[in-house]
């Protein structure tokens, strides 16, 4: 029964591995993975029983880590279907060994912003009051919409370019047999299946890329929406799309790290992506640093008031560690290591991108903390009782508390959780869209050396007389397409 | 083309179809209710209070300190008592004036004491504004909180989520959040029997109390607010409230310094205090167009 499979010799064995496998080392993460996922449930059932007087939050700053973890998760998912999106109807062909990896983050993360937004609330027991008596006219509601048709696009996606790779692992016999069976959707390869398939992720290529925009620009919407100090900026729209793509790229680049290393996928994901991926990264961060830059020098030239007292905190102030640990983590590292060759290896990246997702949460952080300890009225206590009045005011200031980091270790190891479970069951490389690749080109070598028969005379008067179009390069033949 | 019967009859009828439809789906995405009577009430009601800086910092000044009007708002509306500053609940507090007022300070400052200035201005009461053109509504995801057509900002404590949103949209701070589980911070949550010579506001009140996790603020006690079958208040001629309706904070208060009505009716006690010539008015951040609905007087020295 074991060696079922070794008959089958496919070019592609190694990406078939991971599913067909899942040794030790896979349990011993699930297990580890999952201690942390129930101690956030811990600590989140503590708050449901408690309230929200077990978090930092205050009258003052009434939104803290959770609205964070809100915004960076959806920023994180930015990383996927949208370059996904991008890179398929651009026709770039690097993209077919990273589409899986992106659009998968995307699905996954997803679940943990809007899990968030559900912690922060009060009353989680009424969440459905949103839908029963929605108020179009909320920002919240207009992000409820948006970021539920970005899922749904999202799972959409990722299911519809996996649906050949699952008929792959049906046909390999693989357990569990039913669950393929049934995803699989009787998906036999014929030509008509083909054109289908190719039109559906084509539509949705096209659907998901404004619906990607309008999620981060409305989550933004939330901020700009108010009159608070330092929030209500037109310039955050565009600003919060910029960094979300900059943190989903930075993400994407970690998880294909380890995922290279650790399925030893090295021929698959080259050092070509990563040098790819940097670029775009490189230009986010400009993007990044322009868009900051406007921001804030447009309120220190403007010098109101209400502004100038967060514009201080932000860069003297209390929140100055962080503020400044964001323009180092955002800009100062990844321009230290992006635009250099020598730097921009497949480890100068990943440490660049570290920095960034560290930096983008911080940034998040530094946009809603700040704002509410300085908004227009000071929140304060004087007893009137007595004169002359006594004020009693203690320092009011935000910190994190225990079940607020729990919370977010635990929606951070979910997510990994969910994304390594998923790599176990489906192939984290899109197979048969590497595969039409290889084919492609073969048809295009083909066609070339029809046109031009002096080159096929070239070739074959090389020692090696003929030209050979293995299937065991991933990138498919590319090495023996001659150059024009 | 000729237009036979059949198809008039046909483009007729789907005509009051559309309308059928139309009406009921245009009513569900509307949020301005501008259903005749409620635009009537707005057009004759408009509740505000006036909030007398001078006549309540005298009061406190002659009689060592007072907080009559909190006492009495916060025991009627059963809002806990927590001693933790960042959880806090208020209805009705005080702040001084140099913060509250900030910019109709800065021009006798001398920004070296700053500080020690705003402390040393009188203190001023505030509570939530019930804005005519409030900001925080729109932020409620759920319509829980909405306004009134007499002009009062409500707050459904059976529907909100504690989203918070509502509290990011207020500039003014007005609203609270129940952090923490608070019953066992109310004096007599229950309504159970007081002992003899308790004020007997507290066993009247009906007002219930609340679960964590929900926003409440001030209602200009609406809850003891009485509606005629016209929809219109129980309002005296003169646009006053009646001896049974007046706002606790404004029955409390003993310097007179709290004057509520409808500032819609000329002859009312609020309309003629704030267009009294020998006072200044001042709002709080009538730059942001909230147009707030309590008016702070201070007399000429």
């Amino acid at each position: 029964m074991e060696n079922r499979y070794e008959i089958y010799q496919d070019p592609d064995e190694a990406l078939f591995q991971p599913v067909m496998h899942r040794g030790r080392n896979y349990y011993l993460l699930v297990a580890s993975l999952s201690v942390f996922v129930i101690l956030g449930i811990a600590a989140y059932i503590y708050q449901f029983v408690e309230g929200l007087t077990v978090t930092g939050l205050s009258r003052q700053v009434f939104w803290g880590v959770y609205i964070t973890d809100f915004v960076f998760f959806i920023g994180i998912s930015h990383a996927g279907t949208l370059i996904s999106a991008i890179l398929r109807i651009t026709k770039a062909e690097w993209r077919r060994p990273v589409t899986r990896c992106a659009e998968l983050i995307t699905v996954m993360v997803l679940f943990f912003g809007v899990a968030s937004i559900l912690i922060d609330l009060g009353r989680p027991d009424r969440m459905f009051n949103i839908v029963k008596h929605a108020n179009f006219g909320s920002p919240l509601l207009w992000d409820l919409t948006s970021v539920s048709v970005y899922l749904t696009c999202s799972i959409s996606f990722l299911y519809t370019a996996m649906i050949p790779d699952i008929a792959m692992l049906r046909d390999r016999g693989i357990k569990p047999r039913w669950l393929y069976e049934i995803l699989a959707i009787g998906w036999r390869g014929t030509e008509r299946q083909k054109k289908r398939l190719n039109i559906a992720v084509t539509i949705l290529c096209i659907a998901v890329i404004p619906v990607a925009v309008s999620v981060h620009t409305v989550v933004s919407y939330v901020f700009a929406m108010t009159t608070q100090p330092m929030w209500h900026s037109a310039i955050f729209g565009p600003y919060f799309v910029v960094g979300a793509i900059f943190s989903g790229i930075a993400a994407l680049i970690i998880a294909m790290a380890i995922i290279r290393k650790v399925y030893h996928l090295e021929n698959y994901l080259t050092q070509q992506h990563f040098t790819n991926l940097g670029y775009l990264l490189l230009a986010m961060t400009v993007f990044w640093f322009y868009f900051t830059f406007g921001e804030y020098l447009t309120a220190w030239y403007g010098h109101e008031p209400t502004e100038m007292k967060v514009f201080w905190e932000k860069f003297t102030g209390d929140y100055a560690p962080h503020y400044w640990a964001m323009v180092i983590c955002c800009f100062v590292i990844p321009m230290c290591i992006l635009p250099f060759n020598k730097t921009r290896t497949i480890l100068g990246t990943c440490i660049a991108s570290g920095a960034i997702v560290i930096g983008m949460w911080l940034e998040r952080y530094v946009i809603i903390v700040p704002t509410l300890l300085n908004q227009r009225l000071e929140s304060s206590r004087i007893d009137a009782s007595v004169y002359p009045p006594v004020e009693s005011v203690a320092a009011v200031n935000y910190a994190p508390s225990w079940v607020e980091w729990a919370i977010f270790v635990g929606c951070f190891a979910f997510f990994v959780l969910l994304y390594v479970v998923f790599t176990k069951y489906f192939p984290i490389i899109s197979i048969w869209e590497l595969r039409e690749g290889r084919e492609e080109k073969i048809e295009e070598v083909h066609e070339f050396l029809h046109e031009h028969p002096e080159e096929l005379a070239k070739i074959q008067r090389t020692p090696l007389g003929h030209v050979s179009f293995h299937h065991d390069h991933p990138e498919g033949g590319m090495h023996n397409k001659p150059e024009k | 083309m000729e237009t036979t019967r059949r198809g008039f009859l046909q483009v007729a009828g789907l005509a009051a179809v559309g309308l059928v439809v139309a009406k009921p789906a245009i009513d569900l995405f509307s949020h301005l209710n501008t259903s005749g009577t409620q635009a009537e009430i707005a057009d004759q009601i408009r509740l505000a209070m006036a909030i007398d800086i001078n006549a309540c910092n005298k009061y406190k000044e002659e009689n060592g300190g007072c907080n009559l009007c909190e006492v009495a708002c916060h025991t009627w509306h059963k809002v806990p008592d927590i001693p933790d500053h960042e959880e806090e609940i208020k209805w009705i507090w005080e702040d001084y004036s140099g913060k509250v007022f900030e910019e109709h300070q800065m021009k006798f400052i001398d920004y070296d004491k700053h500080e020690e200035l705003e402390t040393k201005l009188p203190l001023v009461k505030l509570l939530c504004n019930q804005c005519h053109n409030p900001p925080c509504i729109k932020y409620c995801p759920t319509r829980a909180t909405w306004k009134r057509s007499d002009g009062i900002i409500m707050v459904d404590f059976h529907r909100c989520i504690g989203c918070r949103y509502c509290m990011a949209g207020c500039p003014y701070g007005a609203r609270s959040f129940n952090w923490r589980k608070a019953r066992s911070s109310i004096s007599n949550p229950w309504r159970l029997p007081q002992p003899a010579g308790v004020d007997d506001q507290k066993l009247d009140s009906d007002f219930p109390s609340r679960t964590r996790g929900m926003v409440e603020k001030c209602n200009f006690c609406a809850d003891i607010l009485i509606t005629k079958e016209d929809g219109l208040l129980d309002l005296d001629d003169n646009g006053n409230a009646k001896e049974d309706q007046i706002p606790k904070c404004v029955k409390a208060c003993q310097a007179d310094a709290l004057i509520y009505g409808n500032l819609l009716n000329h002859e009312s006690d609020v309309y003629k205090a704030i267009t009294d010539a020998h006072v200044h008015v001042l709002r709080r951040l009538p730059e942001l167009g909230t147009n707030p609905n309590n008016y702070y007087i201070l007399k000429e020295a």
